[in-house]
């Protein structure tokens, strides 16, 4: 009998202790999560200052002034284009980058062929071919090879599959030679032709270029705004490009990088595009941002000359070297993102969330794997159709890329709320500036703007 | 008691569902079947008025039409993932080959045996030289969709103002080029898309046909060796191209910079007398074209030592498909055995102003325009030439017409290359990768 006394006593002793544990753990101070300042979203664009010449001989674009421009719109790699023929060119831009305080891919056509022709019958490098190419490679890299804004080389733009066994090759030499140096190349985007991608579907397109080239990190491109006549439209297939490679990437442990149109275009065969506006541009880097990607590029900096397939609008600047809107436009949205890419940086995305207003979006209905639900989401209503990337950081809290799914043309606001499950406040980052909001009842309300994203931590 | 009540509330429920199922709206009950197409050039209004007319024969059938410009772009990812699938795809040209030969597309064998009117197939009822369009491996994987008119189009208002002769050689054009900038007062011979110099090859690739004959054409879309870059039809036609447009006082000034529709705009203001183009330049610009303004097409002018001398550049290759997990491939093919009909082709004229490449007679339908008209002449009464090739080097778009140049014609116009530059440089270039592109197609020897 004292023995189931005691026991008891022991038992309702425990019982408290318990109680007074869960009671104190549920009244934790929540701690905001704070983001060391160590990481930088690759803000690249394709088309350097062109090489024309002015009457004493000298470059005409490639200045200091010009080279200042570029770093002072938030780009912090730009790729060049015209310099691939001219070695004095590419010196040049070099240091006017390095002025600037910028990196440059440099394109030189004495290194463009280099490594093709050393393959036996059977697909087998010969090795004696291999290293005179790599010979070759070395000296026509030393030139410029230390120099401090030589960020790396654009080696191939949108390459069939039947080349990655010469790109593969190639990488692995580069990185022998130049072990910090990206090994740049751009691949397709899934309205790309079969063709053109050497007989493979898409998806066999990317795993090839990844078991073959082995990259530390994939580049695509894929230009969403459309022209229906004179209706704005938007790629069918956009969500579907993002959700393949963002998947891929994952699965191979690379990041991802995705061109944002900053032209417009036409080609012969009807294909009209939209010359972009800002909310169009903040709208593209918010969604890509939601899939998780790393880098940015934008199509284009400098205006590219046509040729006899297609035509194009006005860039960032024009053919004359004189900033456009879109230059003022590209500006704002990569100082938004710099802003805070330290943050965006330390998560790793874990899947996209689509929430459709009403008839599902074409673009929603071509994704196999987008989810429904979330465990730290309660709720989720919208005006219109939203998505809404899914993140973790290092230290395991949620991070959300809550984005406006509505074409930017038709200038719709979105208004979105969600509730989120244990949840006092979040950190929602508006245009690159941070707002600690008070959550009642874990409910977040987003006005979002035409083409607007925001990064939330429920904390 | 209660029982009852139970019977009673499960009855209502049934009957509010059947209450509620035959309120729904009619199309609820129909067979929905999606088209997708290319709206481009020829509009939607043809599609519309098929889709009526089908509607009628078939009520238990909705017809839900897709038109985008941008569609050949758009269905690639959907037929190739087999994702958001419409049932039949009209689309412009692009390597619909691979997608067969990867099995993405429904065999249409069935259809081609379907007896359309008059007792004959759609088989039968296509143009003999199309045929072979749409089969792979002697099955049928597609259908032709447009038929076409191209080359030069000249304002006949114009023309008949100021008394020039429409040129029936090349040497009289030459001429006429010349009458133009004499009498024309700033007037043009021609404007066209430098931004689409590839307009050219409505000319250039006529030309060429005129010279090796419709033999010689299939000899060189056959492919079978590199010595078909070494035909003399090929040079000839860039020689002829060089010595019109070469000469830069041809065309309208900052000619290069023009995109197609400019390049119309130009053309419908009298800036220029002549652009090459399409049957479709009517439909095109149509909003942009005065009351009183008249257009039409000549015929190809002849080429010095042309063995076909009548030559009709279609330039097919417009397609229609269904995809393998379409929803609804009978009905599909049984839509596209109605537009075969006499009564739909002629609908089909009648709306785009452009021939399918099927049996029948477009020019007795009232009403065309003077253009068209003057099109469905040349369709007519020509040597019409189609491009076909079997062979997969050309699917995978290694070997083309110009394979290492793309579309030549900005660069001759600016002097930076010359015709003899451009054939020695294709034919070089194919030599030196004919093993590489047979090995990576496949193809033995």
């Amino acid at each position: 009998m004292r023995g189931l006394k005691r026991f008891t006593k022991f038992s309702l002793n425990f019982l408290v202790l318990v109680c007074m544990f869960f009671i104190l753990s549920s009244c934790k101070k929540r701690v905001e999560p704070t983001y060391e300042d160590n990481k930088t979203m690759q803000i690249g664009a394709w088309v350097a200052p062109n090489i024309q010449k002015d009457e004493n001989g000298d470059y005409k674009y490639i200045t200091e002034s010009h080279y200042q421009d570029i770093a002072d719109s938030g780009i912090n790699v730009i790729y060049a284009l015209y310099e691939a023929f001219d070695f004095n060119a590419t010196m040049e831009a070099l240091d006017m980058a390095e002025a600037a305080g910028i990196g440059y891919y440099v394109r030189d056509s004495s290194i463009g062929s280099l490594f093709q022709d050393v393959f036996d019958a059977q697909g087998e490098p010969i090795q004696d071919d291999v290293d005179a190419d790599f010979e070759l490679f070395k000296n026509r890299v030393a030139a410029y090879k230390d120099h401090p804004a030589f960020k790396g080389h654009l080696i191939f733009d949108e390459p069939g599959a039947a080349l990655y066994d010469w790109l593969g090759l190639y990488h692995q030499y580069y990185k022998e030679y130049l072990p910090d140096k990206d090994f740049y190349v751009n691949l397709l985007p899934t309205y790309s032709s079969i063709d053109q991608r050497d007989d493979r579907t898409y998806g066999e397109y990317i795993d090839e270029y990844i078991n073959k080239v082995n990259p530390e990190f994939l580049s695509y491109d894929h230009y969403p705004l459309m022209l229906f006549y004179e209706e704005p439209v938007l790629t069918d297939d956009y969500l579907f490009n993002l959700e393949l490679i963002a998947e891929k990437t994952k699965e191979a442990d690379i990041p991802f990088w995705l061109f944002i149109q900053t032209i417009g275009y036409t080609t012969i065969s009807g294909t009209q595009t939209r010359r972009p506006e800002e909310d169009d541009i903040r709208w593209q880097v918010a969604v890509s941002m939601a899939y998780g990607v790393q880098g940015i590029q934008h199509f284009c900096y400098w205006t590219p000359g046509g040729n006899g397939n297609e035509s194009f609008t006005t860039a960032m600047i024009d053919r004359e070297g004189n900033k456009t809107d879109l230059y003022e436009a590209a500006s704002k949205v990569n100082h938004e993102v710099l802003n805070y890419d330290h943050v965006y940086l330390d998560f790793t995305w874990e899947g996209t969330m689509t929430v459709p207003k009403g008839e599902e979006n074409v673009n929603f209905r071509m994704l196999a794997n987008n989810l429904s639900e979330h465990e730290r989401v309660k709720d989720v209503d919208v005006e219109e159709d939203a998505i809404i990337g899914t993140f973790k950081d290092s230290k395991g809290n949620d991070g959300f890329m809550v984005v406006n799914y509505t074409d930017p043309a038709l200038d719709k606001s979105n208004k979105v709320t969600i509730t989120f499950k244990d949840a006092k406040k979040a950190i929602v980052y508006e245009k690159g500036f941070k707002k600690v909001i008070d959550l009642k009842r874990g409910k977040l309300t987003l006005n979002l703007e035409s083409g607007e994203g925001r990064f939330v931590i429920p904390f | 008691m209660k029982k009852y009540v139970k019977l009673f509330s499960s009855a209502s429920f049934v009957f509010m569902i059947l209450l509620t199922a035959s309120c729904s709206p009619e199309s609820s009950d129909k067979t929905r079947l999606r088209i997708a197409f290319a709206e481009t050039g020829y509009g939607r209004e043809w599609l519309e008025e098929i889709a009526v007319a089908y509607e009628k024969e078939n009520p238990d059938v909705e017809i839900v039409l897709d038109g985008n410009p941008n569609m050949t772009a758009n269905a690639g990812p959907k037929i190739e993932n087999g994702r958001d699938l419409a049932d039949i795809y009209f689309l412009l040209e692009t390597n619909w080959q691979l997608w067969a030969t990867k099995g993405y597309l429904e065999d249409l064998s069935d259809l081609y045996q379907m007896e359309v009117d008059n007792g004959k197939t759609v088989e039968e009822k296509l143009i003999d030289e199309v045929v072979d369009f749409g089969k792979i491996n002697d099955k049928y994987y597609a259908l032709p969709w447009n038929d076409g008119v191209t080359g030069i189009v000249y304002n006949a208002g114009m023309f008949e103002e100021k008394g020039w002769e429409v040129p029936e050689t090349f040497d009289e054009l030459i001429d006429l080029a010349e009458q133009i900038k004499d009498e024309g007062r700033g007037i043009k011979p021609f404007t066209w898309p430098g931004q689409y110099s590839a307009y050219w090859n409505f000319v250039v690739y006529g030309w060429w046909a005129q010279i090796e004959g419709i033999e010689g054409m299939r000899e060189f879309f056959a492919f079978e060796t590199p010595e078909v870059y070494k035909q003399q039809g090929k040079l000839k036609a860039l020689e002829a191209f060089e010595t019109l447009i070469g000469d830069q006082s041809n065309s309208v000034n900052g000619v290069n910079g023009l995109i197609h529709t400019q390049a119309q705009m130009q053309f419908a203001n009298g800036l220029a007398a002549m652009i090459p183009n399409g049957i479709w330049i009517e439909t095109e610009t149509e909003a942009a074209l005065r009351d009183d303004f008249r257009m039409k097409m000549m015929p190809l002018p002849t080429l010095d030592g042309a063995v076909e001398p009548n030559i009709n550049n279609t330039m097919l290759g417009d397609f229609i498909v269904v995809p393998k997990g379409a929803a609804h491939k009978d009905i599909a093919k049984d839509f596209l055995k109605f537009m075969s009909t006499d009564e739909m082709l002629l609908l089909y004229t009648e709306k785009t102003g452009s021939p399918r490449p099927f049996e029948y007679d477009p020019t007795q339908i009232e009403g065309l325009s003077e253009f068209v008209q003057s099109c469905l002449d040349i369709w007519k009464n020509s040597t019409n030439f189609y491009i076909i090739s079997k062979n997969p080097m050309y699917f995978a778009n290694d070997l083309n017409t110009f394979p290492k140049s793309g579309a030549p014609y900005g660069d001759i116009y600016l002097g930076d290359t010359t015709a003899q530059q451009v054939w020695q440089g294709d034919y070089d270039y194919v030599v030196e990768r004919w093993d590489e592109f047979k090995e990576k197609n496949g193809i033995e020897d």
